[in-house]
């Protein structure tokens, strides 16, 4: 049995990570996880992590969670955009435990 | 101690290099060999920055270059610390500490009116800008402290604690003059979290906390760590050379596949390559009003034309957030860096009256 739920994924500054995540725990998501990025382009161009300081390395941030946590997300955009991800993205995904998410 | 032959002069501060007795017979009193033109670690970075020309497959692992520079940091530190703890070694601390913070928090200003007249650079990259050029890149140092050891010239051992002195108030002169003048939107200031940035930096920390650990240790701690912090310290430079090496390619590759393609301006390499000048004549200037031996006076006036690419970007991406990363990493990084690696560190140490 698939549980439908939404999957929020930012693409952020490691630096500023801590913000993004603060704010989905406060609001209320059960969890979420981070990945490192190697490199990425968009519209600053290439971007690669892996200077001394870290300043250039980004995360990836995934969130699973239902539909008002997803909604709680969006009508705090503005808080979120603070962060000045790179991407956010939010899909609809399934998940096999409906009690974890 | 072992003498250093070829460095008779007469104000040597205790804090004689210890080079190994066969190593000071070969390399001091100015031997013109290729060693002392061309140190081993400078072969190693110019090897780095041509093999990431040609886009060798060479590659070192991000957390090796990262515990490099934390090595680096220690032996620096602990070096520094011992050779404090000598007697008669503070003789001349506080000038070389009080010149030290001022150039750190004075040279962001002409950097910044440079930018401001001969770049389109935005306020607050600007400002960001001008705050690494303020303070200094702990590699530079360990890099001319280095070749100071190769030719036999003494340097002050508190010179360290100078450095990590000067690793930080560069950072608020940067963050007044993004703040002055500046527009109304300015986003609000996560001040905790900065000034821990600012004041508990990794570099920072490791550098003093190391620095005391050598001053409490004494003799017999430098003894027990000189295989460490002494025999280890040129082969990890070239190694973390060798990195830098790649990096500064790495990262003028990045700069150049940026959105507007043509990577940095002319104006902002010009920058980066007169910014070090000034600084440098600056600390040199400072070095001597400081009364500094004339070792000592090359470091400053490296410290004074080096730039910060670890404590200050940082800061900077905290406290100027719109300001371009990209920029400031890569001026410090792969214009600055192998200016003053190549360039900077032999004209400081000729200017000083040292290096032959």
């Amino acid at each position: 049995m698939i549980h439908a739920r939404r999957r929020i994924e930012i693409v952020v500054e490691a630096v500023r990570a801590e913000e993004v995540t603060d704010l989905l725990d406060r609001l209320g998501a059960t969890g979420w996880t981070m990945l490192p990025v190697l490199a990425g382009r968009g519209r600053q161009g290439v971007r690669r992590g892996g200077d001394l300081s870290g300043v250039l390395d980004n995360v990836v941030i995934i969130c699973i969670c239902g539909e008002k946590v997803a909604e709680r997300v969006m009508e705090a955009q503005e808080e979120l955009l603070g962060a000045r991800p790179a991407i956010v993205n939010i899909t609809d995904c399934g998940v096999l435990r409906a009690e974890h998410f | 101690m072992p003498p250093c032959r070829g460095a008779e002069r007469p104000r040597s501060p205790p804090a004689c290099p210890r080079v190994p007795a066969r190593a000071a017979i070969t390399y001091c009193g100015g031997v013109s060999t290729l060693v002392a033109l061309l140190p081993p670690p400078v072969m190693f970075f110019a090897l780095g920055f041509g093999a990431g020309a040609v886009r060798a497959d060479l590659h070192v692992p991000e957390a090796l270059a990262k515990t490099l520079s934390l090595y680096l940091m220690v032996a620096i530190g602990l070096k520094g610390g011992a050779a404090l703890a000598m007697p008669g070694a503070a003789e001349g601390l506080w000038a070389a500490l009080g010149v030290g913070v001022a150039l750190s928090f004075l040279l962001p200003l002409p950097a910044f009116l440079l930018l401001r007249l001969t770049s389109r650079l935005d306020r607050e990259t600007a400002a960001a800008v001008s705050g690494h050029y303020g303070s200094v890149s702990v590699v530079t140092f360990a890099a001319a402290s280095g070749t100071l050891v190769t030719l036999g010239v003494p340097q002050e051992g508190f010179m360290p604690a100078v450095l990590a002195a000067m690793e930080t108030p560069a950072i608020l002169t940067a963050i007044l003059l993004a703040r002055l003048g500046g527009g109304a939107d300015k986003p609000k200031l996560r001040t905790g979290k900065l000034a821990r940035e600012v004041l508990l930096n990794g570099p920072v920390v490791l550098l003093m906390g190391s620095f005391l650990i050598g001053y409490l240790a004494g003799e017999p701690g430098r003894r027990q760590l000189a295989p460490f912090t002494e025999a280890l310290f040129p082969g990890a430079l070239c190694l973390f050379l060798l990195e830098m090496g790649l990096m500064a390619v790495r990262q003028l590759r990045a700069s150049g596949a940026s959105s507007k393609g043509a990577g940095l301006p002319w104006a902002l390499i010009g920058f980066g390559l007169v910014m070090p000048l000034i600084g440098g004549a600056a600390g040199l200037l400072a070095g001597g009003w400081a009364g500094l031996s004339p070792g000592g006076v090359a470091l400053m006036a490296v410290l004074g034309g080096s730039a910060s690419y670890i404590a200050v970007p940082a800061a900077m991406r905290l406290a100027l957030p719109r300001a371009d990363a990209g920029i400031y990493v890569t001026l410090s990084v792969a214009v600055t860096f192998p200016f003053n690696i190549l360039v900077g560190i032999p004209l400081w140490l000729r200017m000083a009256g040292v290096g032959g």
